[in-house]
C-alpha cells in the first residue's frame, strides 16, 4: 500500500515533467525552459537562495492556519451544537463568507501594515470560514440518538465534545482545510508581492522582473512541492486520526 | 426501585402541543425486569427517555430509589435501538466509555473486562470498530458497556428488534444470563409479544394516542428456564395478544 502510493507520486512527477519538456521543445523560447535546466538550477540555488523564502511562506501558512483553527473550530462547534447561537451567528457568517477576501487586502494592509500580520490574517480569513461551516454542518448531521447514551450517563459538555463532537467533525474539518489551503497558497503568493523581501511570492516575482526565467521556474517548482508536502501531511494526519473511516 | 406517578409528556408541535404520554403510573421493584409493550408511536421510547434522564420536561413525578432522576448522580445504563456505539471508537473504547464518563475507568480491572467479553463471546474483537461487527456483536458490546458500569438501572429500547429471529433468541438468552448474575433493575421496551413474555417479570401494555397504560400484569412464566417451546408459553402469548388487541381497540 505504502509503496504503491509513492509509486503513483513518482509517476505523476514523471508525467508532468514529460509534458513540460514537450512544451519546452515545441515552443523553444526562453520563457519555457527545459525542466532539466530548471531542476539543475534549482539544485544549485535551493539552499543558497530559495529555502529561506519557502520557510517564510510556510511560517505564514502555518500561523494563518493555526489561527483559523483556534477561532473557527470552537465557533463551528458552538454553532452546530447550540441551535440558538447558530440562528444568531449564521447570518453574520453568510454575509461575510462570500466577500472575496483578496478585496480586503488593502484594508488589512492599512490597518495592520504591510508586514507579517496582514499576510497571516489574509490566510486566516480564507480558511476560517470554511472551517466554521464544515464543522458546524458536520455537527448538525450527528443524529440526536448518538448523544442519548452520554446524556443518560450524565456527561458534561466537555465529555460530549471529546467523545462525540470532535471525532464526528474531524473528517469534514480536515477536508475543509484541504480545500481552503489551496486558495490560501494562491492568495499568499499575491500578498507576498507587497511589502516583503521574503516568501515564495516575492522570490518568483523578483526573478520574473529580473528576467531570470530559470530562477522563476525554480520558485514555481518549489511552490508546487510545498503544496505537495502540505497535502501529503494532511492525508497522513487524516489517516492517523480518522482510522475508523477507512475500515 | 423505579417509581412513576401520573407522568405526562407533551411535545411542542407547530399549532400547540401534542400529548405523547398521559397519566402513566407504574412501579418497577429493585432487581426485577419490566417489559413495556405497545404499538409504534405509543410513546414507549419517550417513557424510556424520561427514565434515562434524557427528557427532563414532564409533568408528574419520576423517582429512582426515592431520588429524582439525575444522570450525573445515578448510574443509568441506556441501550438505544442502534446500541449506541460510537463509530469512531473501537469496541474496547466503546465499552469503557460508560466508566470513563463516570470517572472510574481505573476501578474496572482488566480481568473483569476480559471476563465480560468472554462471557459475551466478543473477546478478540476489542480493537475492531463497530461497523466491522455484525448486529449481534454490536448488541453484545452495548450490553458489555452497560453491565460493566454496574448500573442502578438498565434501560433498553427495542434492544433485539434489528436482529434476525435466531440471533434475537440467542441474545435474549445472553441478556438473561447476564441479568441473573447482576440482578439489575431493568426496563425494556419492545413490540414483540414473545420478547415481553420471555424477558419481563412484569409486563406493561401501552396503547397510543396519547400513550397510556391499559394493563399491567405479572408474568408467571418469567425465569422458568427455556419456556419458549412449552405450550404454556404459546397459551400466554395468545392471551397477551388478545389483551393487547382489546386495549388498542378501546384507545
Amino acid at each position: 500500500m505504502k509503496n504503491s502510493v509513492s509509486l503513483w507520486y513518482a509517476v505523476a512527477v514523471f508525467i508532468l515533467l514529460f509534458a513540460w519538456w514537450c512544451v519546452s521543445v515545441l515552443v523553444s523560447l526562453p520563457i519555457v525552459p527545459s525542466p532539466f535546466l530548471v531542476l539543475d538550477n534549482l539544485a544549485s540555488i535551493f539552499f543558497k537562495y530559495i529555502s529561506i523564502h519557502s520557510l517564510y511562506s510556510l511560517w505564514r501558512i502555518f500561523s494563518g492556519l493555526l489561527l483559523a483553527i483556534l477561532i473557527g473550530l470552537p465557533l463551528g462547534v458552538f454553532m452546530g451544537y447550540f441551535m440558538k447561537l447558530d440562528r444568531f451567528l449564521s447570518p453574520v457568517v453568510y454575509f461575510t463568507y462570500p466577500i472575496p477576501k483578496i478585496a480586503l487586502l488593502p484594508i488589512l494592509m492599512l490597518l495592520f501594515g504591510v508586514g507579517e500580520s496582514s499576510k497571516i490574517l489574509m490566510i486566516f480569513l480564507i480558511i476560517v470560514f470554511q472551517v466554521i461551516i464544515a464543522v458546524r454542518d458536520a455537527i448538525r448531521m450527528i443524529p440526536k440518538e448518538t448523544y442519548y447514551p452520554l446524556y443518560s450517563l450524565g456527561a458534561s459538555f466537555k465529555d460530549i465534545f471529546v467523545e462525540v463532537l470532535w471525532p464526528a467533525s474531524l473528517p469534514k474539518f480536515i477536508t475543509a482545510i484541504r480545500v481552503a489551503l489551496a486558495t490560501a497558497i494562491s492568495v499568499l503568493f499575491f500578498t507576498e508581492t507587497f511589502g516583503t523581501q521574503y516568501g515564495m511570492g516575492y522570490f518568483i516575482m523578483d526573478a520574473w522582473l529580473r528576467v531570470n526565467y530559470l530562477e522563476m521556474y525554480s520558485g514555481i517548482v518549489v511552490l508546487s512541492f510545498m503544496g505537495l508536502i502540505l497535502f501529503a501531511l494532511i492525508d497522513m494526519i487524516e489517516h492517523a486520526v480518522c482510522r475508523w473511516q477507512y475500515k | 426501585m423505579i417509581h412513576v406517578q401520573n407522568l405526562c409528556v407533551k411535545y411542542p408541535i407547530p399549532d400547540g402541543e401534542q400529548r405523547i404520554l398521559d397519566d402513566i403510573s407504574m412501579e418497577v421493584p429493585a432487581g426485577t425486569t419490566c417489559a413495556v409493550i405497545g404499538p409504534s408511536g405509543c410513546g414507549k421510547s419517550t417513557l424510556l427517555k424520561v427514565l434515562a434522564g434524557i427528557i427532563t420536561e414532564y409533568d408528574g413525578a419520576v423517582s429512582m430509589d426515592g431520588q429524582p432522576i439525575l444522570p450525573a448522580k445515578q448510574r443509568i445504563g441506556f441501550i438505544p435501538q442502534n446500541y449506541g456505539l460510537l463509530p469512531w471508537k473501537t469496541v474496547r473504547e466503546n465499552i469503557y466509555l460508560g466508566l470513563k464518563i463516570k470517572g472510574s475507568q481505573k476501578q474496572a480491572p482488566a480481568d473483569e473486562f476480559h471476563a465480560m467479553l468472554r462471557q459475551l463471546g466478543i473477546d478478540g474483537l476489542e480493537e475492531r470498530y463497530p461497523r466491522e461487527l455484525s448486529g449481534g456483536q454490536q448488541q453484545r458490546a452495548g450490553l458489555a458497556r452497560s453491565f460493566l458500569l454496574r448500573p442502578d438501572v438498565l434501560l433498553m429500547d427495542e434492544p433485539f428488534s434489528a436482529l434476525d429471529a435466531i440471533t434475537r433468541e440467542e441474545m435474549q438468552d445472553v441478556f438473561l444470563a447476564l441479568w441473573q448474575e447482576y440482578q439489575v433493575t431493568t426496563v425494556l421496551v419492545t413490540h414483540y409479544v414473545e420478547e415481553a413474555l420471555y424477558l419481563g417479570q412484569k409486563i406493561v401494555i401501552l396503547s397510543s394516542n396519547p400513550g397510556h397504560i391499559c394493563e399491567v400484569l405479572d408474568n408467571p412464566l418469567f425465569g422458568s428456564g427455556d419456556i419458549r417451546q412449552q405450550p404454556e408459553f404459546f397459551q400466554m402469548g395468545l392471551e397477551l395478544r388478545n389483551l393487547i388487541k382489546r386495549g388498542w381497540k378501546h384507545s
